[in-house]
């Protein structure tokens, strides 16, 4: 091959700048921190990435979810410790009642007014409203803001059930309504709920002479509504529990995701610097031989 | 052979030298020209009367030295070559530069592009957890982020084949210009060499301009060029004639002048055409890279994002729709368009921007705060399927890009060896050039010295011969 001064300058030129844009490469990946920029640096890790990124917004959405259902079966568990206090003191009023409310029917009458009292409590604890939308914690999905009206009837709507997605494919309910915390009324089968109930305490207590054996009987369903108002707030406690873990495992999810975004799209500082001094060496390299090749020609030597 | 004869034998090597001197000069001019191809003199002895006659005898001794022709030395398998070479390096270029535009529009991967809105907003139905409106607002406001976002990608690729049709026309144009000038050179040569204009170096030089106009016309549209006559070279683009001798045509693009008006044509129009005539030419080149990115690339991904909004809008529309309002009205369709045609992801539109009008609840017919429905929506971002295929586009214009950069770098090689190939035979090599020189230059001295020479023996002839005894 016949080689002229220009093609060699075209070739120090080409080869010049080969060297500098592998330099600016890694200038660049070092200046911005960042591999992958664009999806064609790596059309695999670019996938990768997005869907990375998609978790993430994922996971914070959850984090979210969680610290909502937190809330709201905080909200519950406590609602259901103080209401079960309140059913704790009607049920020691009732048993004075039944000892002392037939003999005294002023005593009697005193214990009616605090249950009354008490059932008025009663039904403020069940109307909680959630902090965040201020819809009735009781309620199931009312549209209102009460889940008893004043006469203590029951106004929420039951059968859609209230959930939370904690988990890519875990979902919890973070509700307890008012049916299966504290009963329904019915009079067709007999049953009453704890408000209904205490009502009948009431009414009975100041009564008189007191009704002993209604009493008693109402002395049962009062423990029954207890065990009711437990197994609700142990359920509110077993599906707290199952909130904490998932919160648990989003928090360790969290940090996976975000190392692996770093792995595939934040440059690997010590192999780009590496990388670019070699490239810099280089770059010097084809300069110095540029300007000892391009230098002479015969007319250096005739004279 | 008279001792005159010897004389112009010498006068002619003087000049033959001096003729080649100057080409030399020329060349060690032109060292650094582009498209300068090196020239040589062609030294030709001049033999006896090669008819023998029974008057015209030859002499021993023949007469001399020519220097008629000055030849351009260029390997026409090469030039051909490189025309082809240059040419599908301007197209890939073009066609890189495109995908790599196309990868800004895209804006992935990151938190400012289509994925990220579309997670917001697919997450924000989660948020909404009750009655209160705030939370609604911020939904739809999500899914409003996720229309502008389709909607500024699919501007940019609008403009980007605006853009691009502009640029073929421009193309074009200078493709007309650069033949007219083509025409105009193989004419002047033509009228050079008929006039002889070989043994002077002025058709080498007319030669030289007109082929690197081809060069140029090779880059943009892909022409080809084969030797005509008279040192005359026709151009063609894909079989169809563009220059002839020294006639020119034109070309011209055509077809249809919106990115939208394409995508709804079926076959498309648009396409590089003889002005006149009318014929559709296959063009390569720049204008070629540019065609392909207006017919091919720019409408492809286009498609995939309209396809995208298509999916955006069934998913949220049926979502929607299957669930019902606070109030237990059925809910209704979110996204569609301002004039009921069919959505695209320039036209895809909110239909609403009441943020009561999302059916967060699943409860028909009563008052509810039910956002079950809410809840189901934030699930179909991962369950239709939209997310992945968004992936999936974004992926493939990775590696389309990338597959497109690597081809352009193997063709820049490949081009860059032919130029180098093509240099080592027509460039100027200052050190041959100086050889040349000194050889000319002692060629020139000796026929000097030849001169005086003969001038000696001819002072001697005529001063000193016939003077016996003076």
């Amino acid at each position: 091959m016949r080689i002229t001064q220009r093609s060699l300058t075209a070739n120090s030129i080409t080869g010049i700048n080969n060297n500098l844009a592998a330099l600016t490469k890694y200038q660049n990946q070092l200046s911005t921190g960042k591999v992958l920029t664009k999806p064609s640096d790596s059309p695999t890790d670019t996938n990768k990435s997005m869907q990375t990124r998609s978790g993430l917004v994922a996971l914070d959405q959850q984090t979210r979810n969680i610290t909502d259902a937190t809330a709201r079966l905080k909200q519950a568990d406590s609602a259901l410790s103080t209401m079960q206090e309140l059913a704790r003191r009607v049920q020691t009023l009732t048993t004075q009642g039944l000892n002392t409310g037939s003999n005294d029917a002023t005593s009697s009458a005193a214990l009616g007014t605090e249950v009354t009292a008490l059932r008025e409590s009663m039904l403020g604890i069940a109307n909680t409203t959630v902090a965040s939308t201020g819809q009735p914690l009781f309620g199931g999905v009312a549209a209102g803001t009460v889940a008893y009206d004043a006469t203590g009837a029951y106004v929420g709507t039951d059968g859609y059930p209230v959930t939370r997605r904690i988990g890519d494919s875990e979902s919890i309910r973070v509700d307890v309504t008012g049916t299966e915390a504290f009963g329904t009324t019915d009079t067709a089968a007999g049953t009453k709920d704890l408000f209904a109930l205490v009502q009948g305490i009431a009414d009975k207590l100041n009564t008189s002479p007191v009704d002993v054996a209604g009493l008693s009987a109402d002395l049962t369903a009062l423990q029954a509504a207890q065990d009711r108002l437990s197994s609700a707030q142990s359920l509110v406690g077993a599906r707290a529990l199952r909130v904490d873990d998932a919160a648990g495992l989003n928090t360790d999810r969290k940090l996976t995701l975000t190392a692996q975004l770093g792995a595939l799209e934040d440059v690997d500082i010590p192999r780009a610097t590496l990388e670019l001094s070699a490239q810099q060496v280089g770059y010097q390299a084809a300069l110095s031989v540029a300007a000892k090749a391009l230098q002479p020609t015969l007319m250096d030597f005739l004279k | 052979m008279s001792a005159l004869s010897s004389l112009n034998t010498a006068t002619r090597a003087l000049m033959a030298q001096q003729r080649a001197l100057d080409v030399t000069g020329q060349n060690v001019a032109n060292a650094n020209t582009d498209g300068y191809s090196r020239q040589r003199v062609d030294l030709q002895s001049i033999g006896a009367n090669t008819v023998p006659a029974i008057f015209a005898k030859s002499s021993d001794v023949s007469g001399g030295v020519s220097a008629d022709s000055v030849t351009r030395i260029r390997d026409a398998f090469m030039e051909n070559r490189a025309l082809a070479e240059h040419a599908t390096s301007a197209q890939l270029t073009v066609q890189s530069d495109a995908y790599t535009q196309i990868e800004a529009s895209f804006r992935e991967p990151g938190n400012t592009g289509l994925q990220y809105a579309m997670d917001t907003m697919w997450g924000s139905f989660e948020d909404v957890t009750g009655n209160d409106e705030a939370a609604r607002s911020t939904a739809l406001q999500n899914v409003a982020t996720v229309v502008s976002s389709l909607n500024t990608t699919s501007a940019a690729l609008d403009q980007q084949w605006s853009q691009t049709r502009e640029d073929l026309s421009a193309t074009l144009d200078q493709v007309n210009s650069t033949a007219a000038q083509v025409a105009a050179l193989n004419k002047q040569i033509q009228a050079a060499t008929q006039a002889g204009g070989g043994s002077d170096g002025s058709v080498n030089t007319l030669a030289d301009r007109r082929d690197a106009l081809v060069l140029s016309l090779a880059e943009s549209i892909g022409a080809t060029a084969s030797v005509g006559t008279d040192g005359m070279v026709d151009v063609t683009i894909g079989g169809s004639t563009l220059v002839s001798g020294s006639i020119s045509t034109k070309v011209a693009l055509s077809g249809e002048t919106s990115l939208r008006d394409l995508m709804g044509a079926s076959p498309a129009a648009l396409a590089v055409r003889t002005d006149p005539g009318g014929t559709k030419l296959r063009v390569g080149g720049t204008a070629g890279g540019q065609l392909a990115v207006l017919t091919d690339i720019v409408p492809e991904y286009q498609g995939k994002l309209d396809g995208i909004a298509t999916q955006v809008a069934a998913a949220l529309n049926g979502g929607n729709s299957a669930g019902y309002l606070s109030d237990g009205t059925a809910g209704g369709a979110l996204l569609g368009t301002a004039d009921g045609s069919p959505i695209t992801a320039a036209s895809i539109a909110l239909l609403t921007t009441d943020p009561a009008k999302l059916a967060v609840s699943a409860v028909a017919g009563a008052a509810s705060s039910d956002t079950s429905n809410a809840q189901a929506m934030a699930k179909l971002g991962s369950s239709n399927g939209v997310g992945s295929a968004y992936r999936t586009l974004v992926t493939q214009l990775g590696v389309d890009s990338a597959v497109s950069t690597q081809s352009l770098t193997i063709q820049t090689t490949i081009t860059g060896n032919v130029d180098s190939a093509r240099q080592s035979v027509s460039g100027v090599s200052i050190d041959e050039e100086m050889t040349q020189m000194m050889a000319f230059q002692h060629g020139y001295q000796a026929a000097a010295r030849m001169i005086t020479a003969m001038d000696e023996v001819l002072d001697k002839l005529i001063n000193s011969t016939g003077r016996v005894g003076l």
